[in-house]
């Protein structure tokens, strides 16, 4: 036989979740430690291609950390009103941040200091290395619902 | 089909090769963009499920749901590379 929930307890956790934050401090996070690592992928980007390798690598790197944040306050927004916006948000965003990428790109492929190359390789390095980065120090503290509480000794 | 395309977008822009790498910036991008679509769409469910089974775990849930959206993207980015990297 299953046991109907009780309503007040099912507030109450959809109350808790709706509190909870987790991705946007994941996201902050990266962001945080993007733009401690960041510039070293840009001074290389500098060292080989020149002005021009700064300003492109510099330019996918903010787009990087841009789209992160954007699919964690996407995710935060829509959990705090329903399961179902979250899905629609998610998938929403997914093409929609996709866009803005694209018109990112179109945006400046055509003026003198911008370089493909560099561009290309900071967005993928800067995305997959954060992510690694990150994963590498969640895993580290599963037992926390996110990131480690600071001060806390694992 | 793609010979149609690629014909009259030859004729456009003067430059058969042009337009066959643009096709393939285009084939490559929307077809990279389909894989990532489908597997957020996966994982976004059984986050959801997993949310409303065990509250308790949501952060937990929430946690590996952004983590696995952002892994997931990665190969969309890559099509992304692919179409800047062949576009005309």
């Amino acid at each position: 036989m299953i046991e109907q929930a009780d309503p007040a307890e099912q507030a109450a956790d959809q109350q808790a979740v709706q509190q909870q934050t987790p991705e946007r401090d994941l996201a902050l996070d990266m962001v945080r430690r993007g733009l401690i690592g960041g510039p070293v992928l840009v001074g290389v980007c500098t060292g080989i291609w020149g002005w021009d390798g700064l300003w492109s690598s510099g330019y996918a790197l903010g787009l990087i950390l841009v789209n992160f944040w954007l699919a964690a306050s996407l995710i935060t927004w829509s959990l705090r009103i329903s399961a179902t916006l979250l899905m629609a948000a998610v998938l929403g965003g997914y093409f929609i941040r996709l866009g803005i990428l694209t018109g990112a790109y179109f945006l400046v492929r055509n003026i003198a200091w911008f370089d493909a190359l560099p561009f290309v390789i900071t967005l993928v390095a800067a995305h997959i290395v954060l992510l690694v980065w990150e994963t590498r120090y969640v895993s580290m503290s599963l037992a926390y619902p996110g990131l480690k509480p600071q001060g806390v000794r694992s | 089909m793609l010979a149609l395309i690629s014909t009259i977008l030859a004729q456009l822009t003067g430059d058969g090769e042009a337009g066959l790498k643009a096709i393939g910036g285009g084939l490559g991008f929307g077809l990279a963009a389909i894989g990532p679509g489908l597997g957020i769409g996966i994982l976004v469910g059984n986050a959801i499920t997993a949310m409303a089974r065990q509250p308790e775990s949501a952060a937990m849930a929430r946690t590996t749901m952004f983590l696995g959206i952002a892994f997931t993207e990665a190969i969309a980015l890559i099509g992304f590379v692919v179409f800047i990297l062949l576009a005309p």
